[in-house]
């Protein structure tokens, strides 16, 4: 008798895995979400767990890509919001295995706008006791001792050679050692580390850290991160340029596949950003719920209905980004 | 006095159980002077009327579970004026309220202030049970995105000659620089001169309504505007600073021109307006933790 309660729990257990929406709903703040509504194009977004983490917030949101799961993980890890002029991601560059200060040439097509002249003029007014853009104090030293780059375009050599630098220093330590490799730096007397960051932005969220454990793992763990993708932006932050650093790691699962894009490093802006997607193929392309998960001190400044009111404008911008993505993947 | 105050006190008890994890406190004071205005007195006469004002306000909220933000708190505003000999006009006008409301997400792009304010608005220095009101405002903010947001709302008052007065706006950052923050009360131009420092321009629009004492028309001449209703509303407008001092901090100067003023007795058919503008300054300092 027991064995076959046994075998009907085991079915019933099985029946609810092999469903994506209660796989979804299990690990996720996205209780309502609809495959019928995803799949005829509906991007469903929320708030994700509210956080005691001051600077943290969280949004979730789901849609269906209409191609298969093996395209879906392809198209993320090439995709580039830099084609979408909305999206103010104005520079995206590849990184190689082994990058180079090569690698960084592109910032010499930083558009001459506002933002760019802004981070242009606060990279020159770099004090190394109080750096006012996230570099660490032995970073913002080197602004005088770095050699200008030769590259032209908007930005002067110095301030091109000395991005190209700090870009290039934190990636080969994202390389040897993941997030817990990167320099510390001060911002507003307190000691910001990114793997710090991580650990309190996932700490608030349990269900979503286990459901993505093995990629937490290999991104905190210490060791060389298994990525398969690492890359550096320039985008706009509230009207000042900002540089980026981020890495894309990916995972099967027994149901579909996993990918976290964490941009382990900014130069302003936020300290870090961790986008989760879970993808299940399903009929008629891939299903797929996506997590951000940021720290930003922008966002510890906020109190009440200012933060309810940033919830719901990040909720608008990841939608901006889903539905670019979405265009390019038809 | 220390009746309304326990009143206030017994609000706040009420609610302290329910403060959950995410709870922050917004507290805001101004002070205003403004030098006399040409105003009509009736009865062909005219005078000068100069004064000062002042409010204090403090909001804490409180997120419950995932759901709505629990607003609960104290406001109390004063205007004195200095008046003319035989000004039909009281020389203070005052009121404490409590603050209870809701801000809650509807949807993924609507945020929503269901707000009331019971309290007591009086015409003298002193409340009394008449004095009792409980204006409220239902208000809405859609947002199409970070830069641009679209307001409307409704402010209800039964004392006021307009109890339903309805509004809308929009808070636009159409440049880098520079955002429209077209919301009343305080429609605005402004100009980010640095992160710590936006120079603004633009116009106040005040308006509240208040129970004057139940001897107030016999010593005044006018049997008709004892216990009367009066809406005071002032229009300013003027250029400013803001400055955001530290996270929690902020400082805002600014001044300007009242541009008009009016004291309207509606029950009693009575209405006494400025008849030429006045100067102001004005303090603002608002602190959030």
């Amino acid at each position: 008798m027991i064995r076959r309660l046994s075998f009907v729990l085991a079915l019933l257990s099985t029946g609810a895995l092999a469903d994506p929406i209660a796989e979804m709903t299990a690990f996720s703040s996205l209780k309502n979400a609809d495959l019928a509504k995803l799949t005829a194009g509906e991007i469903q977004t929320g708030r994700g767990p509210v956080m005691s983490f001051p600077r943290g917030l969280a949004i979730e949101s789901a849609y269906v890509v209409k191609v298969p799961l093996a395209k879906t993980l392809e198209l993320l890890r090439q995709w580039s919001p830099s084609r979408h002029a909305e999206l103010k991601v104005w520079l995206h560059g590849e990184l190689p295995a082994k990058p180079t200060l090569e690698d960084f040439r592109k910032i010499a097509d930083a558009p001459a706008n506002g933002p760019v002249k802004a981070l242009i003029a606060a990279t020159e007014k770099l004090d190394p006791e109080k750096p006012g853009l996230y570099v660490s104090s032995g970073e913002a030293k080197g602004f005088t001792k770095t050699q200008a780059a030769t590259w032209g375009g908007t930005l002067p050599g110095t301030v091109s050679g000395f991005w190209a630098n700090v870009l290039l220093a934190r990636a080969q330590a994202f390389n040897a050692g993941g997030i817990a490799r990167q320099p510390a730096y001060a911002s507003k007397g307190e000691t910001i580390s990114p793997a710090d960051e991580i650990s309190r932005l996932l700490k608030e969220a349990p269900k979503v850290q286990a459901q993505f454990s093995g990629l937490v793992g290999s991104l905190t763990g210490g060791g060389a991160p298994a990525k398969t993708a690492h890359y550096w932006e320039l985008f706009d932050v509230e009207g000042q340029a900002a540089f980026s650093l981020g890495a894309t790691l990916e995972k099967q699962t027994a149901t579909g596949a996993q990918s976290a894009d964490v941009q382990y490093y900014a130069s302003g802006g936020y300290f870090v950003l961790v986008t989760f997607y879970q993808m299940w193929p399903v009929e008629g392309g891939t299903l797929v719920w996506r997590g951000d998960f940021i720290a930003s001190p922008a966002l510890g400044e906020l109190r009440g209905v200012e933060r309810m009111g940033s919830g719901a404008a990040m909720m608008k911008q990841i939608k901006q980004f889903v539905t670019a993505f979405l265009k390019d993947a038809k | 006095m220390k009746r309304h105050l326990t009143f206030f006190a017994a609000i706040l008890l009420c609610v302290r159980p329910l403060i959950g994890g995410e709870v922050s406190n917004q507290f805001d004071a101004e002070f205003a002077l403004t030098s006399g205005s040409r105003t009509d007195l009736g009865h062909d006469r005219h005078g000068d009327v100069s004064g000062q004002s002042g409010l204090v306000r403090d909001v804490i909220s409180t997120r419950l579970g995932q759901g709505p933000l629990l607003r609960v708190g104290f406001d109390w505003q004063r205007f004195s004026f200095a008046l003319p000999n035989r000004a039909p006009l009281p020389n203070t006008l005052q009121s404490l309220s409590a603050v209870v409301g809701f801000d809650m997400q509807l949807f993924e792009s609507w945020l929503v202030r269901i707000e009331a304010e019971p309290g007591f608005s009086s015409g003298s220095g002193d409340f009394s049970a008449r004095d009792f009101n409980v204006p409220f405002v239902i208000g809405g903010s859609y947002i199409a995105s970070a830069d641009l947001q679209w307001i409307v709302g409704v402010s209800v008052d039964v004392n006021r000659a307009i109890p339903v007065f309805p509004g809308v706006g929009v808070r636009w950052k159409f440049a880098d620089q520079w955002v429209l923050n077209g919301v009343l009360p305080r429609p605005r131009l402004e100009y980010a001169w640095s992160k710590e420092l936006t120079l603004f321009g633009g116009a106040d629009l005040r308006g509240s309504t208040f129970r004057v004492s139940r001897d107030f028309g016999d010593t005044h001449g006018d049997a008709r505007l004892n216990r009367a209703v009066v809406d005071l509303t002032e229009i300013r407008v003027g250029v400013g600073a803001s400055w955001k001092v530290s996270s929690w901090f902020q400082a805002d100067l600014e001044t300007g021109v009242v541009a008009y003023r009016d004291f309207d007795f509606h029950r009693a058919d009575k209405n006494y307006e400025s008849k030429g503008a006045a100067a102001y300054g004005q303090l603002v300092i608002g602190a959030k933790f």
